[in-house]
């Protein structure tokens, strides 16, 4: 099927751009695709080398550009630009289980916890400082909407990558509420987060999608069609509010491509949940095509692999100082054992 | 003090032999009454070393050719029960291509990694290297002790400052380095394998090799990797002494 014009975005971006990928699960596809065609995606947090791709992934590394793993909603982006920028204190709170421990924002992080509160602590200050580093060099922020439902603690108000007792940590009743987030609640997140962003760098541009990923669950009491809807309104609403009134900050809708009629639920795996590569790829392919057509001087790129991640530094030989490497090595042995 | 099972003591690598051997022909060091043998090939041979049937067996003509070189009794090939003790020297696996990232990460506040991420580099650093796996198949499968003495750090004055300035943390101290091979050692000790760690007092500027432990020429020829039988004979004494063999 084709269609066009979906989109007629604010700004370009170019292959010269670097682009920073944070949010819900969504995003990970803006990254890959943005890395298979030539762009600067930004990885501001990236795996040590020797690390394997399969041990990387299960780490959480070269999956957004900082190891924040998803966030899904807007006051978790602003809880992790607040925390990287000196705006609100770090939570002290950490999930201690079989003695193992769990960052409370982002407790998948690491598969089996951190050795210690203080590894979890200075993991989790390395990955603030990738946020820094990230916000200040970039172009472009993209940022994927995902969810309106989360879990916060009553007494700090810190809010939960996911829900205790889920992965880690204990729920208490007493203490954790769910909070199904609302329109209002969410703009004034966001509007939080776009101040910092541009606060920390002025020419930064900012590009919102929302997941078109259905909900799987719901612990509002609603049936999960209806939380689906509820959410994925409210998340749209507030993304074209404000993209509709800030200058810097655009929508691109990948939400809309994935999930309208026209399509007839196409790009959705037989779960009905999750996106088939297919639909990934129809919504780059307009992504990209959406930018070509509003600023036609963009330079075609033909879609490539994404480049080897260097397995050595610059301190590993060249193929010619490999060549002459050898001579050397011949010359040492020669003159140790030729005698 | 000899050893009361098997005063035989093979060594085994590569061109990083040289400096082990030139420690004995200089007579840096008294080895005693310990029987030592050299085994391996320079070079580009030494990739043509595999194991076969469970030895470790020249492949090339090319590479029989510089195991005769470096072999003086005429050794073919050699298995996990020829010797009583083993240490590998060099070998492909170089300490500079671990621990120099490893200690560039400290002067990064994004450098931090967990414990668990750091086993996983390390494990996979080790097992990428042949001469490792034959080290941890030789330790696992004989009754020998298997010493392994990894490649030294880059020689200082040779590499390029622009690459130093890039790549190497110049105020890693001893204690940071002793964090790394800690690790290492720990993770070579799981496998059997006993690890010789660089002696501090060849190190300088966080993570090169002094000058003064370079192969001859090191400047002139632009050797980054060769050192001289001072260093050898520092390997050596560490090994005799790890052992028990004088």
């Amino acid at each position: 099927m084709q269609i066009s014009g979906l989109w007629q975005p604010k700004f370009r971006i170019a292959p010269k751009h670097k682009v920073v990928t944070a949010g819900s699960c969504f995003a990970q596809h803006f990254s890959r695709a943005l890395a298979a065609r030539g762009y600067k995606w930004f990885d501001a947090e990236p795996a040590p080398l020797f690390l394997s791709d399969e041990d990387a992934a299960a780490y959480n590394y070269g999956t957004f550009s900082f190891r924040t793993g998803n966030i899904y909603t807007a006051r978790m982006l602003r809880q992790w630009l607040s925390y990287a920028f000196g705006e609100a204190k770090l939570p002290t709170e950490v999930w201690e289980q079989d003695g193992r421990f769990y960052d409370p924002l982002r407790p998948a992080i690491e598969p089996g916890g951190f050795d210690s509160a203080e590894e979890l602590v200075n993991s989790r200050a390395a990955t603030l400082a990738a946020i820094r580093k990230a916000v200040t060099q970039t172009d472009i922020f993209v940022f994927t909407m995902g969810l309106t439902e989360c879990w916060r603690n009553r007494d700090t108000g810190l809010e939960y990558a996911m829900c205790p007792g889920t992965l880690a940590g204990e729920f208490d009743a007493e203490q954790h509420d769910f909070v199904n987030q609302g329109f209002g609640e969410i703009l004034k997140d966001m509007r939080v987060c776009l101040r910092i962003l541009q606060a920390q760098n002025a020419d930064i541009r900012v590009l919102l999608t929302v997941s078109p990923v259905p909900l799987t669950a719901t612990a509002s009491g609603q049936h999960v069609l209806l939380a689906t809807s509820h959410s994925k309104s409210i998340l749209r609403a507030v993304a074209g509010e404000l993209a509709g009134s800030c200058q810097f900050a655009d929508y691109f809708p990948s939400y809309e491509i994935i999930t309208h009629p026209v399509f007839g639920g196409m790009f959705f795996a037989p779960n009905k949940r999750s996106v088939v590569p297919q639909g990934v790829n129809f919504v780059m392919d307009n992504f990209f095509a959406d930018q070509d057509a509003t600023f036609p001087s963009r330079r075609k790129r033909r879609r490539r692999a994404e480049a080897p991640v260097p397995r050595r530094g610059k301190l590993a030989q060249s193929a010619p100082e490999r060549s002459h490497a050898a001579l050397k090595c011949e010359e040492e042995t020669l003159n140790a054992f030729a005698g | 003090m000899l050893s009361r099972v098997d005063p035989t003591l093979c060594i085994y690598g590569d061109s990083h032999l040289a400096g082990i051997k030139l420690a004995l022909n200089e007579k840096r060091i008294d080895p005693g009454a310990v029987q030592i043998e050299f085994w391996g090939a320079d070079g580009p041979q030494f990739r043509e070393i595999h194991m076969v049937d469970g030895r470790m067996t020249p492949t090339t003509d090319a590479a029989s050719a510089r195991v005769a070189l470096i072999n003086a009794n005429g050794r073919k090939d050699i298995g996990a029960n020829d010797f009583g003790q083993y240490l590998f020297v060099g070998g492909r696996l170089r300490s500079h291509e671990y621990i120099a990232p490893m200690l560039n990460r400290l002067r990064d506040d994004i450098g931090f990694l967990s414990r668990a991420v750091r086993l996983r580099v390390l494990t996979r650093w080790l097992n990428g290297c042949r001469s490792y796996r034959t080290a941890r198949e030789f330790a696992q499968s004989g009754g020998a002790r298997v010493l392994f003495a990894p490649a030294s750090f880059l020689n200082d004055q040779v590499v390029r400052e622009s690459d130093v300035a890039r790549e190497i943390n110049e105020n890693a101290t001893a204690e940071d380095r002793g964090v790394v091979w800690d690790e290492m050692s720990e993770a070579m000790a799981a496998d059997g394998v006993e690890l010789l760690r660089q002696p501090e007092i060849t190190v300088t500027r966080g993570c090169l090799t002094k000058l003064d432990y370079a192969a001859n020429r090191v400047i002139e020829n632009r050797d980054t990797v060769h050192k001289n039988g001072t260093y050898g004979a520092l390997v050596l004494g560490e090994a005799l002494t790890r052992l028990q063999l004088t």
